[in-house]
């Protein structure tokens, strides 16, 4: 790395200690580290892993059916008798049995957006009238059943809040 | 390495200086994104949410916590929710006028709390309003899937009928929650149903309680203590839309440090989820409002909010108290006293806040009637954020 010289000085070193800690291209290699480094804690810290791309369906917490847009709906393991898949023309109904009363969902893969279509949670069915979910964070309950349609991959809003 | 002793060292300290740039940046930002909230969350009590947010740090202890969470939390409904037959409520319900009813601790205490807030809000919180809330189509019995009219007054669509006049004004006398008598006498519980009973249409009816307003505060009341004793000071404890116990935030977009940024509901809907924002930390915050059980019929809105001196649901007049939140009560006297600012109207609840509130933090929304919202809170400018550009705002 560099030859002596005569008066013990190298090339190289001489080089490198001229233009000191903050070189014009040492401050550009900082800024081009620093900008990838703080890009990538922006795209982790926005879960850009974790777009939506589907419909999940809960009850008590537990999934008991999922459907991926461009692949098709699931059922999960020990839930086939809670809950029936079926074509309806372009959409999927689902009906999903809870707490001894039933939700029927509706998934439309072409407009990539589901709702409750029906239940007989109460007789305000407030599930019913939410509105349908397209968005990533869209999110329907249903409280009497204690079930959930949610976007698939969405994370739980935990910012606390109170009335409503 | 060839070079002079001088430069090689300053080469080195370069590439030292370098190599600990980068690591102290990623350090940096692994500690901004290192405190990641987690929760449990069941819907199986109080027909709501319930949820334990913390940051964790040690899993088997949290699922032991949360195992204690929510064994309370069914041990409160099953001796107060009037889904359970057996439980102390409806046995009370249930029991003829003057008789006196054996009930489990949790009963005893939350009695006792009702009492005293019963008693702080001059009868404006009441739970003996309890026939009223089933005359009106509130109850557990009414907002079920299965509801059958089984009761003189029950109508068939509880949504586009109204309850017969005469019954409104004869339960009155069933409200008087004063002649309730609780006590322990040798180890039992036991609470003595007031000799009052009206008859109507050839039945014979006496005073029902309804805890509700109450239940979910006294279980963040018994569970917040038992979070921080093991060791955990930060994340929340929500039962409901009503009771929120907060510990401190150690999220890294925690406003002034370590506080909540806590939303509350608008009550009419907008534009925003959340009227305002409150930034908060180690307190309970209670909140009520008329949107949490309502129907509308011929454009008036009737809410599970009941005024126990006209046995009829608040702002019927569509002018009143639509939602009310304060912070710094117990989580049990605070869910009363939120539902007793309904009762009061706007004169009694802004007089109520002055004089017994001042060292809490309180906000209540008017309604003039005319759909125009007006903010009356004691918080201080800095402590929240109002999101409803159209409410106007008094200083309590």
């Amino acid at each position: 790395m560099g030859r002596n010289h005569a008066d013990g000085e190298t090339v190289k070193g001489d080089a490198v200690k001229k233009g000191g800690y903050f070189s014009v291209w040492d401050i550009a290699v900082y800024l081009v580290l620093a900008t990838a480094i703080l890009g990538l804690f922006v795209w982790i810290s926005l879960g850009g892993r974790n777009k939506a791309a589907g419909i999940e369906i809960t009850v008590d917490g537990a999934t008991v059916y999922t459907y991926e847009y461009g692949k098709g709906g699931e059922i999960a393991r020990g839930q086939e008798e809670c809950v029936q898949e079926e074509r309806e023309g372009d959409c999927i109904a689902v009906t999903v049995c809870a707490q001894g009363g039933f939700n029927e969902i509706i998934i439309d893969p072409n407009e990539k957006k589901a709702y409750v279509r029906d239940a007989d949670c109460s007789y305000k069915k407030d599930c019913v009238h939410m509105t349908a979910i397209t968005a990533e964070n869209g999110i329907i309950v249903c409280v009497p059943h204690a079930l959930t349609v949610r976007a698939l991959g969405a994370k739980d809003d935990l910012k606390p809040s109170v009335g409503g | 390495m060839g070079y002079n002793t001088g430069n090689g060292v300053f080469v080195l300290k370069k590439k030292g200086f370098f190599l600990s740039f980068t690591l102290s940046l990623c350090m940096l930002l692994c500690g901004c994104s290192g405190s990641s909230l987690c929760a449990y969350s069941t819907y199986a009590y109080f027909d709501t949410l319930t949820r334990w947010a913390y940051f964790s740090r040690a899993a088997d202890k949290e699922r032991e916590i949360w195992a204690q969470i929510t064994a309370f939390a069914d041990s409160v409904e099953k001796s107060l929710s009037l889904a359970q037959p057996q439980s102390a409520v409806s046995r009370f319900n249930a029991a003829a006028a003057g008789d006196t009813v054996e009930i489990d601790k949790i009963a005893y205490d939350v009695l006792k709390l009702a009492q005293e807030a019963y008693a702080q809000t001059d009868g404006a919180y009441n739970p003996a309003v309890g026939i009223y809330i089933d005359l009106w189509g509130f109850s557990p019995r009414c907002t079920s899937a299965n509801y059958r009219p089984t009761l003189p007054y029950d109508r068939a669509d509880y949504t586009t009928q109204l309850p017969d006049e005469k019954y409104v004004e004869a339960f009155q006398p069933l409200t008087d929650f004063s002649a309730v008598r609780v006590w322990e006498e040798a180890g039992a519980y036991y609470v003595y149903k007031p000799d009052l009973a009206v008859e109507a249409e050839g039945e014979i009816f006496t005073m029902a309680l309804n805890l509700g307003g109450i239940a979910k505060g006294y279980c963040a009341d018994v569970c917040a203590p038992l979070v921080r004793a093991a060791g955990y000071d930060t994340g929340y404890l929500a039962f409901g839309t009503s009771s929120l116990a907060l510990f401190g935030n150690a999220l890294p977009d925690a406003v002034n440090g370590d506080l909540w940024s806590v939303g509350v509901r608008a009550p009419r809907g907008g534009e925003h989820a959340d009227y305002m924002d409150v930034y908060l930390k180690d307190t309970v915050l209670s909140s009520s409002g008329d949107s949490e059980l309502y129907y509308e019929w011929n454009g008036v809105r009737y809410c599970h909010i009941i005024d126990p001196q006209t046995g009829r649901p608040v702002n019927g007049a569509g002018e009143g108290i639509i939602c009310a939140t304060v912070g710094g009560l117990s989580g049990a006297i605070g869910d009363a006293v939120t539902t007793a600012l309904h009762v009061m109207g706007k004169d009694g609840a802004i007089a109520y806040a002055r004089e017994k509130l001042s060292d809490q933090s309180v906000s209540f929304v008017y309604d003039d009637g005319a759909g125009n919202l007006t903010l009356y809170t004691n918080l201080e400018e800095g402590a929240y954020k109002l999101w409803d550009e159209t409410m106007r705002t008094v200083k309590l």
